[in-house]
């Protein structure tokens, strides 16, 4: 286990997100630029100050911290681009806390960026010499095949898969940054277009771009910048475990793993949790995560969407921003999204989506589909006030 | 529809004959065992990806196992021709894999059920080596 102990205390003094949607008339610069100027503002540091930049992206190509940097007034300071598939910008901002931490730099930005729109729509493009995937496996069909064997473990139903969503946009609907910001009910998303069985299209994820960045520093330096700095309590990566035998497709290890781990670390465990924003790509994905998080027992996670405990106003509330099946998951900016999320509802500045009181959350993002592993990355932070 | 036509890309991942167990004409997808860690592992690698032991062996792989779970697809990357069925299979060797199933429809697949894994040559090309391709059958019987 790492040992934080030479490490000092870091907080998040400013944050800023983009509303998330399709912006093909855009540059990726142009995309981040006003979530970085307004991070800066927000963080009452002065861009002068900013040490270093860590900009995380999957599909942006070569450079894009410093391609942002060059239209930000940031260029010339040292400049790590972080690719780790969905939760690259959440493995950017754990390399800024790192070197903040450590006492090697005080001020840095954390950019996480997506231009999904130049894609053209679709499936996320998967590695092509990947075995699975050259014989037809797509992010939604794993997501699938997992729901097909909880639904037959545990006797669920396809209602229950769509009652996610249905919470999910109840959220969205209350984020103006959200691509669905309208309500929608079981039958809808049941009837929605087919993707992989049983997963119907308003059970995936929209695709679409997003930016989001945060300024962070020293937190016996953050009164000087601002009144409500956010502390980062933990923070963790793991990597994919190869096995080539009988994976449980139920229990995403990688989450397990890396979430016992930094709940090791801080001493802090799931029932200390007031709001997190977890990995929603696809419905099922938001049980399986409650369950690995600790959220709940093994099988249980659609009680916890029934009887109302991670909706707003329940006892832990779960992607309050709507998550990735409402507000959207532009895959590179989601982990950084996520943090903005986390930070800005512990200072309670959500509207009406805030969740009352909340002292303690956690950002939680998985991905990258490559055979033999639950997931390639998986990053999950804990912030507190 | 000819034979050629059968090896398009939108059926799957082409293997080459190192990866295939052609002994009496019963087509076997071979994976491998590593002698120094025991571990047994699918595709074909050239040391063990456990303990990186180059003691390993190939082993023609069970052809009946265990649908582990599996999907159909609607929605794909343009190569593929949907709808089209995947899944994965356990094997007694406890090695999963995964393939497409034969079928374009999800009629009659259950989780749990037996499917036989069926690989096929492609047809002979004079001056290249044959290519093969498998696929999950179901196999109630």
């Amino acid at each position: 286990m790492m040992s934080h102990s030479s490490f000092r205390d870091v907080s998040v003094y400013g944050s800023s997100i983009i509303p998330f949607g399709k912006y093909p008339q855009l540059s990726l610069s142009s995309l981040a630029r006003p979530a970085v100027v307004d991070a800066l503002k927000d963080s009452g540091v002065e861009r002068q100050a900013i040490e270093a930049l860590y900009c995380g992206s999957a599909m942006s190509g070569m450079m894009s911290g410093q391609r942002i940097a060059r239209d930000c007034g940031l260029s010339g300071i040292p400049i790590v681009n972080a690719e780790n598939a969905c939760s690259s910008s959440a493995t950017a901002f754990r390399e800024a806390w790192i070197a903040v931490a450590s006492g090697m730099i005080d001020y840095a930005l954390v950019i996480g960026v997506e231009k999904l729109s130049s894609l053209g729509g679709g499936t996320i493009p998967l590695d092509k010499e990947d075995i699975e995937v050259s014989n037809g496996m797509i992010m939604p069909g794993l997501y699938a095949m997992r729901a097909q064997r909880y639904l037959h473990d545990y006797g669920h139903t396809v209602t229950d898969l769509a009652k996610v969503t249905v919470k999910s946009r109840n959220h969205g609907a209350l984020n103006p940054g959200a691509q669905f910001r309208t309500t929608t009910t079981v039958e809808e998303v049941l009837a929605s277009r087919k993707v992989a069985d049983p997963i119907t299209l308003l059970q995936c994820c929209p695709t679409g771009d997003g930016a989001a960045a945060v300024v962070i520093g020293p937190s016996d330096m953050a009164k000087r910048h601002v009144n409500q700095p956010v502390k980062v309590i933990g923070s963790h990566l793991a990597s994919g475990k190869y096995m080539s035998g009988f994976r449980e497709l139920k229990v995403p290890e990688i989450t397990v793993r890396c979430v016992t781990e930094l709940y090791e670390e801080i001493g802090l465990g799931p029932e200390d949790l007031d709001v997190l924003e977890c990995h929603d790509a696809f419905s099922i994905a938001e049980l399986l995560y409650y369950e690995a998080l600790g959220l709940c027992k093994p099988g249980e996670g659609v009680k916890l969407i029934n009887d109302g405990t991670t909706s707003l106003g329940g006892k832990v509330v779960v992607n309050p921003s709507g998550g990735m099946l409402s507000k959207g998951h532009p895959v590179g900016a989601s982990g950084v999204a996520q943090i903005v999320e986390i930070v800005q509802q512990l200072q309670g500045r959500s509207g009406n989506r805030q969740v009352n009181n909340a002292k303690i959350g956690l950002t939680h993002v998985t991905g990258g589909g490559t055979a033999g592993f639950d997931h390639g990355a998986c990053c999950i932070h804990v912030f507190g006030v | 529809m000819s034979q050629i036509e059968q090896f398009l890309p939108h059926e799957g991942r082409l293997i080459t004959e190192d990866e295939v167990s052609t002994q009496d004409h019963d087509y076997k997808l071979l994976g491998m065992h590593c002698k120094s860690c025991n571990a047994k592992f699918f595709p074909v690698n050239a040391m063990c990806l456990f303990c990186l032991s180059e003691s390993v062996e190939k082993i023609p792989l069970s052809s009946v196992g265990i649908l582990y779970s599996y999907s159909f697809i609607h929605i794909a990357p343009k190569q593929w021709k949907v709808p089209y069925g995947i899944g994965y299979v356990d094997l007694p060797e406890g090695i999963r894999i995964f393939g497409k199933l034969e079928t374009t429809e999800p009629t009659d697949w259950e989780v749990d059920q037996k499917v036989r894994i069926e690989v096929k040559a492609s047809p002979a090309i004079e001056g290249q080596p044959t290519q093969y391709q498998y696929f999950f059958k179901s196999y109630k019987g």
